[in-house]
Order: C-alpha cells, then structure tokens, then sequence
C-alpha cells in the first residue's frame, strides 16, 4: 500500500486506507499485546529451548544445537504416538463435527422445553474431569458397565474397552465427544441463529426438502463456524492430553499412562513424558520443545491445506460488499 | 503478506520488555533468608492436617520461625515440583518418597544433612534401618534427607470371614506360604448359591466375595513386587537397581500365581473388577477376604467401614523366603535454600521429636514408633507389630528405591507396561509376556 | 409417520374437522414425537452424570452398587462432609467466581474487538495477522509453562489469581477466531447503513455490531466461563497457597493415591456443576425467547 501510485485522485484514498489500518490495530491492540507478552515470548523462549539439553533442575540449559531435532527423527516411538493421534482424528474428532451438528440441529429451534435439553445435552461439558474418569470407567467396565449390558441384549458380548488396546482409543474418542458435544453444539446453535429466517422459508416454498435446505441454504450460512470448530477441533485433537490421562492413569504416575499396549500415548502424553518423567539423554523441556515445535509445525501445514480447500466451501455473506484484500 | 508497519515498533518494544522480564533472574520472593519457612506438602486432605497438627510443637518450641505451608506435589508426580525448581521458586522443605528420593539427589535437588546430623548428634541407630538406609543416596552413600515414616505391605483380612469358612487366621509373623495363600482364597471365593471357588458347582459369574485382592489388577508396584522378590524374581535388581530381573524364573511363577489366582481359580479381584469398584473398597465394605496393603488401610476402614472386623499379618513366605516392600516418606531440604538452617531445624524435629501420626505412616524413629503411644493407639488391630513394625528387619524388605532414575520409563508402555497388561487380562501366560523384556529393559537402562 | 397416524386415528373428531385442524393435530403429533425422543435420547446421554450425582448420595457401603442409580438409602452424610474437610469451601468460590468472571468478561471484550477487526477492516498483513494468531494455539500449552512461570515470578504474581486472569484480560486466540467468522456471517449492509448516517467504526461497532453478534458472546462467554471454572493444572501451578485455590483444586485435593473419598469428590462435583447447569437453561430460555420475538423461526 505505500506502493499506491501517488497520482492526485489516489491520494485521498490512500490516506483514508492508512487510517483504516490505524484503527485497525487500536481494535486489535489488547489482543496483540497479550499474545505477544504472555504466549509470544514464551513461545520464542520454548524455540530456543530446543536446541538445548535442560532436565529443569539444572540451574542453566545447555546448547546442543540441533540434537534433539535430530534424534526426533530416529526416535522409534514418535511414529506410533503420532499415528495413536492420527487413530484419535479420525474417530474423537469426526463424530464431534457431526454429532454435535446433530444435537444443535436437533435443538436450535426455538420452542418449548428445548432450553433444557440443551443444558442437558451441555451438562458433560461442565462436568469436572475428575468426575469423567471415575465415572466413565464404571460406564466401560465388562462386568457391570451398562454399555457392555446393552451389547448384550444383541446376544453379543461386549469388547473389553479401556482394556483392550483395539478398543481403547474409540473408548476415549466416545468420551471426549461425549463431552465436547456441549461445546460445539453451543457454537453451532448461535451460528444457525445468525440464519435470517426467510431463507429456508423461501426454498420450501420453491420446493426443496428437509436435506437440500439443510444441504444448500443452512450449512453454507453457518460454514465459517463449521471451519472455525473444524480448525480448532483438529489442533485440539493433536494436543489430545487430558482425557488419555484421565482414562489410562492407573498405576499413580502419568509416566505410565498411554495403554494398554501403548494404544493411547499421544504426542503431547509422549512430550510431557519426555519433559517431567522420563530420565533419558535428551529428555527434559529441550526435547519436549523440539517434539512441540514439530507437532505445531505440522498442525501449521494442516491448518493451511485445509484453509486452501475453505475457498471451495465456506461461504461469507458479507463478503460480497468486502473490498479488496479483506478476504 | 506484511504486518503494517506500525504493529512491528510496537510488537518489539513489547516483546523487549516482556523478555526482560522472562530472561532476568533477580532473585524472587522465596530466594531472600527470612524467618518464614516454606514447606512443600502433598497428599489428602488428612495427610495435610496430620502434618500441620505434628509442625505444632516445632512452631511452639520456635516462635520466631514462620511456617508456610503450600501444596506442592514432590511426591506422586514431580512435574509440578520441576515447574518450581524450573521458575526458581522451591519450598525450602519438601517431602519425598523412596520411589523419585534419588532422582531427586542424582539431580542436585535435595541438601546434604550429614555434617548437620553429626553435629546435632543425629545418629543413624536412632532410626530403623532399612528405612534410614533409603535416606542415604546411592550416588555418594551421603544422607539427603530424615524418614517421616514408612508404609510396610501386610496381608489384611477379615475376621469374620475365615472363622466362616472354619480356617485358621493366618500366622501373624508371615509362617505361611503363597500356596497357603491360594488354597484359603479359593475356600473364601463365594459364588451366590454359596459355593466356594474349590466346589465343582461353583459359578465365576456370580462371585459375591472374592479370596484376595492385590494391587497388580491395577497394576502398581507396591502389590507385585513383594510377590515377585518372594519368589525370586523383581524387576530392577542388584544394589543399584540397575539389572533386569523380569527374566528369572521367579518373576514369571510369581507374576504366574497371581495370573492364576484371578483367571484360572477366580479368587481374586480381575482388571475388569478393579475398574467397577477399587479392590481395596470392596475389601473395606466386607467383599473380599484378605488383601495385600499397607498401614492406610486402617484409616480408611475406621473412615467407612469401622464395624469391618479385621486383623492383619506379614506377607507370606515364598521360595526365597518372607519378603514385603516399604515405601517411605522423607523430609529433605532443597538444596538452593537461602534457608537452610531453619529448614533443617524442622526437618530434625519433625523426623525426631514431632516424629509419628505423619501422613498415616509408620515412625521411622524408634523412640516413637516402639513407645505406647504408637503401638496401643486406638483403633489399631491386634498384630501391628509382627504384621507391621517387625518385617522390617527381614533381608527381603526391599524399598522401592530407583537409583537410575528409570522407574516411570520401565513401568511405562517402552518397558513393561504391555506385558503386565497382557498378563493381568489374562492374555498371555506370564512366561510368555515377559520374554523379551530385558532387551527393553536393558535398553532402558543404557540411555 | 406410523405414531402419526396411529394419533390421527386415536382422535376420531378431530380428523372430522376441516383441513386446517387436520394440520394442526398432524403438528401436535410431531411435536409430541419429538419430545418423546429428545427425553430418551437425553436421559441416556446424561446418564454418566446421574451416576456421578447418585454416587454423591450413596452410603459408602454402596459406593459401586450397580443397582444404586437411584440411591437406596440416599444420605446427604458426603455434602456434610465434604464442609468438614474442606471448611473454606465459601472461599475456594470466591476465587473460582473472580477468576471466571473478570477472565470472560475480559476476553469477550479483547477477542470480539480483534475478531471485528480480523472480519471487517482492511490492511496489510491481515491474513498473516489471522495465521500468527492461529499458530499461538498449535504448540502444546505445556512447553509455554515454565517460560510463562518466570514471567510472573518476575512480576511477583505467584499465588495471585494474576497470572490466570490477566492474560485473559487481553483476549485468547480461539475466541478471537471465532469473533472473526461470525461477524464474516453477518451481512454489511447495516454496518454501510450506519457509515452513511455518519458513525465512526467504533461507534458502528459497540452499537451495531456488538449487539447484532449476540448470541455469538453469548455461547463464546459461556463456553469460556465454563473452562475458566473447570481448569485446573494452570491453577494448581500458581495457586499453591491453600487460601488462594479454586474449587478444581478444592477437588483435586479429594483424591489420594489409595484413599479417595468417592462420595465426597461427587458431592463437590455435582455441587460445583450445578450453578453452571442451572445458569445454561436460563441463558438458553433467554435465547429462545429472544429468537421466537425476533421472528426468526416458526
């Protein structure tokens, strides 16, 4: 924009485009400033830990240069903590884009006694983990557990769940979207609120059912929240840590947790290992860093690709006015 | 893409600013000498209280020294205590269990009391020595911290239930055997009709009292591996716990019994059972015979069951002998406390004089632990001493002391955590389970 | 279709009324059909939660009875206790309030101005701004901590609720994303509207889009209260003195390696759920009703 062409009639525009960017940034300001104190620098400091060796009780890091990047690539168990993240994405994160589109479709309309199935359906979501744990180890337990006693009305018997390193990692995706289901159906409700009522109205009238006006009219309208819980959601699903804790912690130290048969350690569960548990040559916040700049590294890539594929499906209704360079 | 001109001045001079503040390590609050003594505490809320009611003495005896208690886990996950040592904020006084103690000297955490116990004439003798032996750091066999007591593994069980089944309550001195032990809880398993797990009518599905309950279901090391070391086996062996023990004989017949006693005979308290309801509750509420535990067990009974009529006994003999683990507690000073002299005051009345009554544990100071006030103390069962304060003296009382700094690592899914859960499920025999793992072990262990 | 039917057939006079009777009682049907399910389906999603409840009202004897969901016999012996043990719960409220209330408050305000700013203004650098922000989120929390601790060290903010509120103050990443897609939703002709009659962007913001996103701070400022309220690990990092805990390490504190108090920890749980609940169905009635005046659906 300092590039604009100087020419008479462009000057005033360029004047009015350097205030807008002014105001602009005193919009932005809090947020900048915050990110830049509290997470930025951190965040700068935690780079340049990994390149150093620092079991945190030693008074200074140590530099080793690119050590720990290195031996990342020959670790032999980053592979499976990353491919026990990928098992995660693919059943923790998709049934909770989907079923809490359900529950918020099921629920958005206004009418009598919907208020209270959404706190209801929102309940888990307050739930404290520590109720989680106790109470959804009762829920997956053979002998007892009412998920198993349903199997077997069907004649079958149960799977072993949190047990079984088959069935482990689905246990905890049916936990987390149990619990998250709150949360995205809340962010899904008041986006479809935001869908001007006339819109589906019309396509009725021009003959569209149930499923194309949800197909056509509504998930367009609320697609910038669909990408916003779907961006989210993915970097969240990469940083799964809490729930495999809650699920898997048995023996007292999270240093054991991640099984049964090592089906359940995450990265980040194999990143806080390495930074507090383990007693390894590398291990301690450098390396920890190192696997967190990686995995960020990688979320940033996903991020973007799924960016690019946006412009083919998220659909912004006040983009039609935007000017130039706004989108 | 650009960030407009005007964000970039400012984002620097913020990042400038708050970089200073991140990178100077003027010294914080807790760095100064003053009169207040910050003390690191874990556990529940009791284990908190017990704590604060025994510091009561000391802050009379020193009114001029503050005490500030703060809940800092130093004890059952040493991250939150590492963030403290990382952002240069530690107690001055902490609490350590055998299981992370010499890590935590390894690592240059705890001070060196030594030259402070023979100058306060502190003598070892004054202590029980296995207990006091686990203070010493393997590294330099110097003393890094004082026991506040100690948990000894014991066998629990209920009264009512072997005169029920006309059995004879087990030795309370430990002159039994494991076999013993299976026969009893196979004749105290009951079904709903009534049969017990030796009748050919017997049902596994409908168990309504188990035999035993030990703590492998879960599994956590304090309920294996008194077993295992009975029976000749471990997992880290030798003075320095350095060697891999998973391969002896031992190890499988052991972790073999207890395979058996939940599948096979079904006297004993399965995973899946563990995860519907703890086993040391059902034992609690009157579900399950006997179990493996230590001294906490009677205050959780007098807490929710006290009409439970209990007693208690050592561990059974096994091929090599009685053996039981102890854990103990240790108070110890961080090694960078400006201070150091008030914090060894407390340490040494809170490990002598305040000794007892410290997070449940036994005293590990004999004037306390062999006085009345210990042993005659309400509530306490009948066999305290020979089930209790006596196995300590046994050379198969081990601790569960880590050295090298590798226990999570070893139980953890790259050492044997697959292979327990095969065995505790019932998978895999334990031979079978357990072959290959020195090699990860010993692997383990190199890096 | 067939529980239609069958309710048609059921109310013989009113299937003899003209069509638009017809319309309404075929209405009523389906309204009835969808309460039936949306109460099975509920009850069963929620039934992890009664049990927590139950549990909080069980004797001890029956902590794990399978057949205990309704409690026999209920004892209200674990709230008593819960009191006893932990006799500055009142406290461990007030700081849990303090802490969720100022941090939402904060953040609504800080994310919305910058998610606006994100949507609707232009300048250079926009899309890289949205990035950055965006990056702050992907690197694991847990490599930031000690970074982090030494900052407020350095500020002396240890064992002050500062060091959780005040970054808050200035807004989080994931709000401010999702302030940026909703106000990407809503159409610009009001905002040109309010240009034409002469209002600044501030003025257009606080008094036109700000009330227009609504329901957007409503579901992002629960969302945030709710997480503010169950967080733990950050706090049991800063809040180590006992006077300034939350009610998750209030909890937390509950739970021992061999020696957890079940009962105690449900009644705590249901007790610091409840508010939250309570205050949803409020809001969301709110809502509803706020939505059924402005016409937006039938």
């Amino acid at each position: 924009m300092a590039e604009a062409a100087p020419s008479p009639a462009q000057a005033p525009r360029s004047r009015a485009r350097r205030r807008e960017a002014g105001t602009a940034l005193l919009f932005l300001l809090p947020q900048i400033f915050g990110l830049v104190a509290f997470i930025g620098v951190p965040l700068g400091v935690s780079l340049y830990y990994s390149f150093t060796h620092w079991d945190l009780v030693a008074p200074e890091p140590t530099w080793i240069g690119l050590e720990n990047w290195t031996h990342l690539l020959e670790d032999e168990r980053v592979p499976k903590v990353l491919w026990n993240t990928i098992k995660f994405i693919f059943t923790g994160t998709l049934s909770f884009l989907l079923m809490s589109l359900v529950a918020a479709l099921l629920t958005y309309r206004p009418r009598r006694g919907v208020a209270f199935y959404r706190a209801l359906l929102f309940l888990p979501y307050v739930l404290s983990q520590i109720a989680v744990g106790i109470v959804w180890r009762w829920m997956f337990n053979t002998e007892s557990g009412p998920i198993n006693a349903a199997i077997e009305l069907f004649g079958v018997d149960g799977p072993q769940w949190l047990l079984d390193p088959a069935t482990a990692m689905p246990a905890i995706a049916l936990v987390t979207t149990w619990q998250g289901l709150g949360y995205g159906m809340t962010l899904y409700i008041a986006s479809l609120h935001g869908v001007p009522e006339a819109l589906p109205e019309a396509a009725k009238i021009d003959g569209a059912n149930a499923w194309q006006r949800f197909r056509h009219v509504m998930l367009p309208m609320i697609s910038p929240t669909v990408l916003f819980l779907v961006v989210t959601s993915l970097i969240g699903a990469l940083q799964l840590f809490d729930p495999v804790v809650a699920m898997t912690t048995s023996g007292g130290s999270i240093g054991m947790a991640g099984g049964p048969d090592d089906s359940t350690r995450t990265v980040v569960l194999y990143m806080y290992n390495q930074m507090f548990n383990y007693n390894e040559r590398l291990s301690g916040l450098g390396y920890a860093a190192a696997i967190a700049w990686v995995l960020a590294l990688l979320t940033f890539v996903l991020t973007l690709i799924q960016w690019a594929f946006s412009k083919r499906w998220v659909f912004y209704a006040g983009e039609g006015a935007a000017k130039k360079g706004g989108q | 893409m650009r960030i407009s001109r005007r964000l970039i001045p400012i984002c620097l001079t913020m990042s400038a600013i708050t970089a200073v503040t991140a990178c100077s390590n003027t010294a914080a609050s807790s760095g100064e000498k003053s009169n207040t003594l910050t003390i690191a505490v874990w556990g529940v809320n009791e284990d908190i209280d017990s704590i604060k009611a025994a510091a009561k003495g000391f802050e009379q005896a020193n009114p001029d020294i503050k005490l500030k208690f703060n809940r800092t886990d130093c004890g059952a996950d040493y991250a939150v205590c590492k963030t403290l040592i990382a952002g240069r904020n530690m107690a001055d006084v902490l609490v350590t269990g055998t299981w992370n103690f010499n890590q935590m000297a390894n690592d240059g955490v705890l001070a060196d009391l030594t030259d402070r116990m023979a100058a306060d004439g502190v003598k070892e003798e004054d202590f029980v020595p296995v207990v006091i032996e686990s203070d010493k750091a393997a590294k330099d066999g110097r003393f890094y911290g004082l026991p506040m007591g100690y948990n000894v593994q014991s066998l629990f069980y209920n009264k009512e239930m072997f005169a029920k089944a006309g059995l004879k309550e087990p030795p309370a001195d430990g002159d039994y055997t494991y076999d013993d032990l299976r026969e009893w809880a196979r004749k105290l398993t009951l079904d709903a009709n009534g049969n017990n797990a030796d009748s050919p009518d017997f049902d596994p599905k409908k168990i309504v009292q188990w035999g035993y309950y030990n703590r492998f279901a879960i599994p956590s090391e304090p309920g294996y591996w008194p077993v295992l070391w009975a029976y000749g086996g471990g997992v880290l062996g030798g003075e320095k716990r350095d060697q891999c023990d998973l391969e002896k004989p031992g190890t499988a017949q052991a972790m073999q019994l207890l395979q058996d006693m939940m599948w096979k005979d079904h006297s004993s308290v399965t995973p899946q059972m563990e995860q519907e309801t703890p086993g040391y509750l059902r034992w609690i509420q009157g579900h399950v015979a006997m179990q493996q535990g230590s001294h906490e067990q009677v205050t959780i009974a007098a807490q929710q069951n006290p009409s439970l009529k209990y007693d208690m006994a050592a561990l059974p003999k096994g091929p090599e002998g009685n053996a039981t683990m102890i854990q103990v507690h240790s108070w110890a000073a961080y090694a960078k406390s400006p201070n150091l002299d008030n914090a060894w005051k407390f340490i040494k009345y809170m490990a002598t004089e305040g000794a007892g009554k410290q997070m449940g544990l036994i005293p590990a100071y004999k004037k306390v632990a062999e006085g009345p006030a210990f042993l005659k103390a309400p509530g306490e069962p009948e066999h305290l001493k020979e089930a209790q304060l006596d196995p300590a003296a046994w050379p198969l009382a081990r601790t569960n002391i880590d050295p090298q700094g590798v226990l999570a690592t070893v139980l953890g899914q790259d050492g044997i955590g697959p292979a327990l859960n095969d065995i505790i499920t019932g998978k895999k025999p334990a031979a079978e389970a357990l072959q290959g793992t020195c090699a990860k072990i010993d692997k383990i262990l190199a890096s | 279709m067939t529980i239609t039917d069958t309710i048609k057939a059921g109310t013989p006079q009113r299937a003899a009324q003209p069509a638009p009777g017809l319309h309404r009682a075929r209405r009523r049907a389906r309204t009835g059909f969808y309460h039936a399910g949306m109460t099975v389906l509920v009850v069963l999603y929620i039934l992890p939660v009664l049990w927590a409840a139950s549990m909080s009202l069980r004797t001890d004897a029956n902590m794990f009875d399978a057949d205990q969901l309704i409690p026999h016999p209920i004892t209200f012996e674990h709230y008593a206790n819960l009191f006893t043990i932990l006799p500055d719960f009142g406290r461990y409220v007030g700081n849990t309030v303090l802490i969720a209330v100022v941090g939402t408050a904060g953040t609504l305000l800080s994310s919305s101005l910058a998610g606006y700013a994100l949507a609707r203004f232009t300048f250079p650098g926009q899309r890289a701004l949205l990035m950055v922000i965006l990056l702050t989120l992907m690197v694991p929390p847990q490599v930031t901590l000690i970074p982090q601790y030494v900052i407020f060290r350095n500020l002396n903010w240890i064992d002050t609720p500062l060091p959780i509120i005040v970054p808050m103050l200035f807004g989080g990443a994931l709000p401010t994303f999702f302030f940026r897609q909703f106000f990407l939703t809503l159409p610009r002709e009001l905002e040109d509207a309010a240009a034409i009659d002469g209002a600044g962007r501030w003025r257009t913001f606080f008094s036109v889009m700000a009330p227009l996103a609504g329901p957007a701070y409503l579901a992002m400022g629960l969302l945030t209260f709710v997480q503010l309220w169950n967080s733990f690990f950050v706090n049991s990092i800063y809040l180590q003195d006992q006077n300034q805990w939350v009610l998750t390490q209030a909890l937390q504190s509950l739970i021992g390696r061999y020696n957890s108090q079940y009962g105690e920890i449900m009644a705590g749980v249901t007790l610091v759920s409840l508010p939250i609940v309570i205050g949803y169905v409020f809001v969301q009635r709110w809502v509803v009703r706020g939505i059924a005046f402005s016409g937006m659906a039938n």
